[in-house]
């Protein structure tokens, strides 16, 4: 295992590795801080660029007039480079064998259902038709 | 026991890699020609990628460029900052040159994230080392030039923005979207002062009319002189979609008709469409003046540079103290 | 009381004091701290320090309109239509912004001393007033944010950053409580309620609310105005020539649309 504070600290295989190195100097120093934001309420967190700063503090305000200062933003969140991890390992986020069941596309009925519609008789209802009620429920 | 996490991947190289050109174990040719690939193929290049040297140069030398002009096109509109003559005028003129600062601080991040620091770039740039964009080398004369730089020369700007918003290089692209969204906003002001003063006393009309007589030289040349398309390296590495002479057509196709209608003459009595050829027709720029402007040789040129080196120089001892940044950028 | 209701005239003559007093401080120190607009010792600050002055342009803006509609006037012509004696900005603003530690020093003293003004202001029993202070204040707590936290950094910045804060704070003393220079038919708005108290007693607050940090920093606090009678009169060259500047577009034909 490295020490904290590696950059690329190998509890994790190597697979997380940090943005940024961790800085070496003692504060106060410019260094990156990334900003997400929030365009209206509800929307996910985006993120919107970097600012440089040497305090938690004044990060805060830049990315106020970088990333809201025209009220485009309803939420910023504002975060050390340094201290994120990344994860782009492709064996972690694109392994190779087939995962479709996980996904809507892995479902393919059309045969399927024309099969049983066929059967019990009833075609395919024609596109853009009305919904005839079933007068036996749904 | 074993920590699976600690565990080598298991796959070849060739075999596990998502994009080849970051596979370290590929040899470098295999990697640039990979790269190539991706890049041809519209694909994104991101700040932690591997990239041949001619790619991290060329888009490091385009977004430097491009940060240079944005901080010293500051200093033609901030002389003007004191001096405008309505309470909202002001507001909007303060707003404009404080979105070029921000502007400016969005691109020196991109490059910064390239490999160059921010004091590096100041110190090439005031060294004359690097350069920025002709237009902002030139002196301000009046309110009318307030306006014609504000909308004209925004214009011709955002034209080549908007071509940029889909580079190869995904940072440099996804912060043109963002300056091009903020730059409409400020043709809408220039193009706003322009028609309030044509629509004032024959005074102000003349004070637009004898802008753009000077102006009008330099925004023909601001998007260069014409190159092959089969020479540009930065078109072959995708950084940027369209060529000088396409930007030039563009922005000449929107803003003719628009200056015109003002009742405003352009000066240059060349200046016709060719309805054949859907092509404008122009009055060759002066591409000589262009040169000696760009390596620093025009009206304001050193004069700007030293204002802004004096500037950086008074405000060293915060970067020094606060800061915790290199205070100075040594001409 | 709103505009309506037509005010009593020596009302009226205190409340436009007032207004203009607060319209031509926050207009002259905007103008100032727009300055520093491209030439900040940082770009995002750069960015930050701008926001803060077109605040201020946005604050004398609001004001003027409402001296505008007091008296009928247009608010541009109020703000830019005069000579530079005619101006009522206290003298702490007049000064030109010199260097950062300057900017953050008189920065602190004046937005500190606006809040107290701006407290008081709250209630005020003329309604318009109240709504626009309200809505300044929410405002002003990022100034107050910003301006303290840079006080901190220069304070504790040893040598230099420390040593042009004092050196800054020297220049300002005098001047520091020229923001509570009595207004001419100030007892008329006290007794009205539209101003709760008088501005020594605000003097007084605003020393009490300077105490906490300026002890922990080990900076003096300033005394009462040197030359109080001019607090909000006299103007320098500096001032003169920021004059000059905001007028020279405009001068060349007042009457015309810009």
């Amino acid at each position: 295992m490295g020490a904290p504070g590696d950059p690329g600290c190998t509890g994790h295989g190597g697979r997380l590795r940090r943005m940024a190195a961790m800085p070496a100097r003692r504060r106060p120093h410019l260094e990156p801080y990334e900003v997400f934001r929030q365009e209206k309420d509800g929307d996910p967190m985006r993120h919107g660029g970097s600012v440089m700063a040497p305090d938690p503090e004044l990060a805060l305000h830049y990315a106020r007039e970088l990333y809201g200062r025209r009220q485009e933003s309803t939420r910023l969140w504002i975060v050390r480079r340094a201290d994120i991890g990344v994860l782009d390992d492709p064996d972690w986020l694109q392994p190779p064998l087939d995962r479709s069941f996980k996904k809507p596309g892995g479902y393919v009925m059309r045969e399927k259902l024309g099969q049983a519609r066929a059967r019990s008789g009833q075609a395919k209802r024609a596109a853009g038709a009305g919904r005839a009620k079933d007068p036996g429920g749904a | 026991m074993t920590d699976p996490l600690a565990l080598d991947p298991v796959l070849p190289p060739r075999e596990r890699t998502h994009l080849p050109h970051n596979d370290a174990r590929l040899s470098h040719d295999e990697r640039y020609r990979a790269f190539e690939a991706h890049v041809q193929a519209g694909g994104k290049i991101e700040a932690g990628d591997w990239m041949p040297d001619e790619y991290r140069e060329s888009v490091l030398r385009f977004v430097e460029m491009h940060a240079n002009s944005e901080l010293m096109g500051v200093l033609p509109e901030r002389e003007w900052l004191l001096r405008a003559p309505t309470l909202r005028r002001k507001l909007a003129l303060t707003a404009k040159v404080q979105d070029e600062v921000g502007h400016a601080q969005l691109l020196y991040c991109v490059a910064e994230d390239l490999g160059k620091p921010r004091e590096a770039m100041f110190a090439d740039l005031l060294a004359g080392r690097t350069k920025f964009h002709n237009v902002f080398h030139y002196p301000t004369h009046s309110w009318g030039d307030v306006g014609v730089i504000a909308w004209l020369v925004d214009a011709a700007a955002i034209v080549a923005q908007q071509a940029l918003r889909d580079s190869s290089y995904g940072p440099y692209a996804r912060t043109m979207r963002k300056i091009c969204w903020e730059e409409s906003v400020h043709i809408m002001h220039g193009r706003d002062v322009v028609v309030t003063l044509v629509n004032g006393t024959q005074e102000q009309f003349d004070l637009v009319q004898e802008a753009l007589d000077r102006w009008w030289g330099p925004l023909m040349q601001m998007h260069g002189p014409r190159t092959p398309r089969e020479k540009d390296r930065d078109l072959y590495w995708r950084i940027k979609a369209k060529s000088s002479e396409e930007l030039r057509q563009e922005f000449l196709g929107i803003y003719v008709d628009r200056i015109r209608e003002l009742g405003l003459v352009i000066p240059d009595p060349a200046l016709t469409y060719d309805a054949a050829e859907a092509t404008w027709r122009y009055t060759e720029p002066d591409w000589q003046e262009l040169r000696m402007v760009v390596t620093n040789h025009g009206p304001r040129s050193q004069a700007r540079l030293d204002f802004r080196r004096a500037s950086l120089e008074d405000t060293a001892w915060v970067r020094r103290a606060i800061l915790g940044a290199p205070a100075t950028a040594a001409a | 009381m709103t505009l309506g209701a037509g005010l009593q005239p020596e009302i009226q003559a205190g409340l436009e004091a007032l207004l203009l007093a607060m319209a031509d401080d926050e207009f002259v120190i905007g103008y100032w701290d727009s300055e520093w607009t491209g030439i900040a010792p940082l770009l995002e600050e750069d960015v930050a320090m701008s926001s803060i002055a077109q605040d201020e342009i946005g604050h004398a803006r609001a004001f003027y309109s409402l001296l505008g509609e007091l008296t009928g006037r247009d608010p541009d012509a109020i703000a830019y239509d005069r000579p530079p004696e005619a101006f009522r900005h206290c003298r702490l603003v007049d000064h030109p912004r010199t260097d950062w530690a300057f900017t953050i020093a008189r920065r602190y003293l004046y937005e500190t001393a606006d809040a107290v003004r701006l407290a008081a202001l709250a209630d005020s029993t003329f309604v318009p007033l109240a709504g626009l202070v309200a809505k300044i204040r929410r405002e002003e707590t990022y100034h107050l944010a910003h301006g303290e936290g840079w006080l901190r950094r220069l304070a504790d910045a040893r040598p230099e950053g420390r040593t042009r804060l004092l050196a800054a704070l020297r220049v300002l003393a005098p001047d520091a409580a020229t923001v509570f220079t009595p207004l001419p038919g100030e007892a008329e708005l006290v007794a009205e309620g539209i101003l709760e108290r008088p501005s020594t007693a605000l003097a007084d607050e605003w020393r009490l609310r300077l105490a906490p940090p300026f002890d922990e920093l080990r900076l003096s606090i300033p005394g009462p105005a040197a030359d109080p009678a001019t607090g909000r009169t006299a103007h320098g060259d500096g001032f003169r020539w920021l004059w000059g500047e905001f007028t020279a577009v405009r001068n060349l034909d007042p009457v015309a649309t810009w």
